[in-house]
């Protein structure tokens, strides 16, 4: 290795050392000729030695030894008995030497009762002030009765409902803006007896393949409106009142019937109503019988309802006989919450048989059965 | 753990763990901020830990937080608990709980806290040390040394009084 300024420290070193080879000591001093601005370095180098190191001592050496915990008490371990005394870690055995020990040696008690002063106390007066604002609900979950349950429960739904109607778009529906066209556009009476005379007269006559093609309603409660069968318009049998409206918005389609009649009673026949049941077709173009209603219930439609309004799947409560207005509070609370755009958190505690016993809103307020 | 047990712990522990903190930490928003950490981590984990493990699982929360704190404060800590215990020595005494508040404050950080967790807690050896991260030994000894001091340090004060 060439000596240059980058190194010389090393060879400055091997020299007070007395390791630099005598070649080197040749090119060491060259070097410095060279460089005197090293020089003044090089005179200042010296080896300092840490002459002091072998009187430096740990005094307390007796701090860091196991006390020898096993009888008998003596001078030495009479401390860690004191302390094993106030852990309650001494056996019968022990307890006995040491008040033995004690009673030989009395002047030890002083010692023996300054250990029994160490414990210490809980400050009573440290307390945490406003420890509700660590809590996640600013009030205790309000507590209620299992009939007060079922009404709390209904109240929030509808509450909800009502939250999401005012805050929706409003949308009329197809059967409400049939109702209003049919109160401006008045059926002529004597339409409307040629109507009903015609469906007396025709009822009969409709073709199977016509109404799969279109649309029916089950029980012949109304008959569908096609525009192959156009004087067909109003079932024979006494319309329920649920089905006014269909009514009306058929006598309004007689009159359209020319431009999209078979649009307009497909679309307001898109849900349809019986006494007891309720039929919800997806497919609005395709109207055919719907054979398993009997198996849809309330609970079914209103799945249904709120998951094509909230794209919120709230089935896994009916999918296991659970369901509970609890589950459509929240599904609700979900639709607020998009649309807001204020995330409220919703959480549902359930207990062993997967009923809700516990609805928190957000973090600051639950509902919990009693 | 649901939201009512989360509170119960709350109504339960948060003066235990604020006093514990306080011990440690003698300025009281710092140790207030501790808790509120401690409580919301445990909160973020609620759905994670049985009621019945909440409480160690808090004063381990805490006593990290609390460490991670110091550490973070380390500097103005030590301005702080140097006036704060000059103040102390300039105090008159009126009975014992002031020189063992003193002597607490004045003993090393680790004995500090195994022995409030012992003696306000009343943690076995092994909580303890789940929670500080020792051995059941070390915190036997660091006990025994922690109690040691204590003695040592009202018994030279003993005369004064």
């Amino acid at each position: 290795m060439k000596i240059n300024r980058s190194n010389y420290e090393i060879f400055f070193l091997d020299y007070f050392e007395g390791n630099l080879p005598k070649e080197q000591v040749e090119s060491l001093l060259s070097f410095l000729k060279e460089n005197a601005d090293l020089q003044e370095e090089f005179d200042r180098f010296e080896i300092v030695e840490l002459k002091d190191a072998d009187n430096l001592s740990f005094n307390n050496k007796a701090a860091l030894k196991v006390p020898d915990t096993s009888l008998p008490i003596n001078e030495n371990n009479f401390d860690w008995f004191c302390i094993a005394d106030i852990e309650k870690d001494l056996s019968v055995e022990e307890e006995d030497a040491l008040k033995k020990f004690l009673g030989k040696n009395p002047e030890k008690n002083k010692d023996f009762e300054l250990y029994k002063k160490t414990v210490l106390l809980p400050d009573n007066d440290i307390i945490f002030e406003k420890p509700q604002i660590l809590k996640r609900f600013v009030t205790s979950p309000i507590i209620i009765t299992k009939q007060l349950w079922s009404y709390a429960s209904a109240a929030a739904v509808i509450f909800i409902m009502v939250g999401l109607f005012f805050m929706l778009p409003k949308q009329k529906s197809d059967i409400e803006l049939a109702i209003e066209e049919s109160h401006i556009i008045e059926t002529p009476k004597n339409l409307q007896e040629e109507v009903k005379e015609s469906q007396i007269a025709e009822t009969d006559n409709v073709k199977p393949s016509l109404m799969e093609e279109k649309s029916s309603i089950k029980n012949n409660t109304t008959t569908p409106l096609t525009s192959e069968n156009p004087e067909i318009l109003v079932s024979p049998k006494p319309l329920l009142a649920s089905n006014i409206s269909v009514e009306k918005d058929i006598s309004l389609s007689y009159q359209k019937q020319q431009t999209n009649l078979a649009a307009s009673s497909s679309s307001i026949f898109g849900t349809s109503y019986d006494n007891n049941r309720i039929i919800s077709e997806g497919d609005n173009n395709s109207m055919a019988y719907s054979e398993d209603t009997s198996s849809r219930s309330l609970s079914q439609f209103a799945v249904n309802t709120i998951q094509s309004a909230t794209n919120i799947d709230v089935s896994a409560g009916l999918n296991r006989n659970k369901m509970s207005f609890w589950d459509f509070a929240g599904a609700g609370l979900a639709r607020i919450s998009n649309i807001t755009g204020n995330p409220l958190t919703v959480q549902k505690e359930r207990d062993e048989n997967g009923k809700i016993v516990e609805f928190a809103l957000g973090e600051r307020f639950s509902f919990s059965k009693k | 753990m649901t939201a009512s047990e989360f509170n119960q712990c709350v109504d339960t522990y948060a003066d235990g763990v604020f006093r514990f903190i306080r011990k440690n930490i003698s300025d009281e928003d710092r140790a207030r901020d501790v808790v509120q950490d401690s409580f919301e981590k445990m909160w973020i984990k609620h759905a994670d830990i049985s009621f019945e493990k909440a409480k160690s699982y808090l004063f381990t929360t805490a006593y990290h937080t609390m460490i991670d704190d110091i550490r973070k404060y380390s500097r103005q800590t030590e301005l702080t608990e140097a006036a704060f215990n000059i103040h102390s020595h300039t105090s008159e005494y009126s009975g014992l709980k002031e020189i063992l508040d003193e002597a607490v404050a004045n003993l090393p950080e680790i004995q500090r806290n195994v022995i409030l967790l012992r003696d306000y807690e009343g943690y076995s050896y092994q909580e303890i040390g789940e929670i500080t991260g020792l051995n059941e030994s070390q915190v036997k000894v660091y006990i025994y040394r922690a109690r040691n001091f204590l003695k040592n340090y009202i018994g030279s004060l003993d005369k004064v009084i």
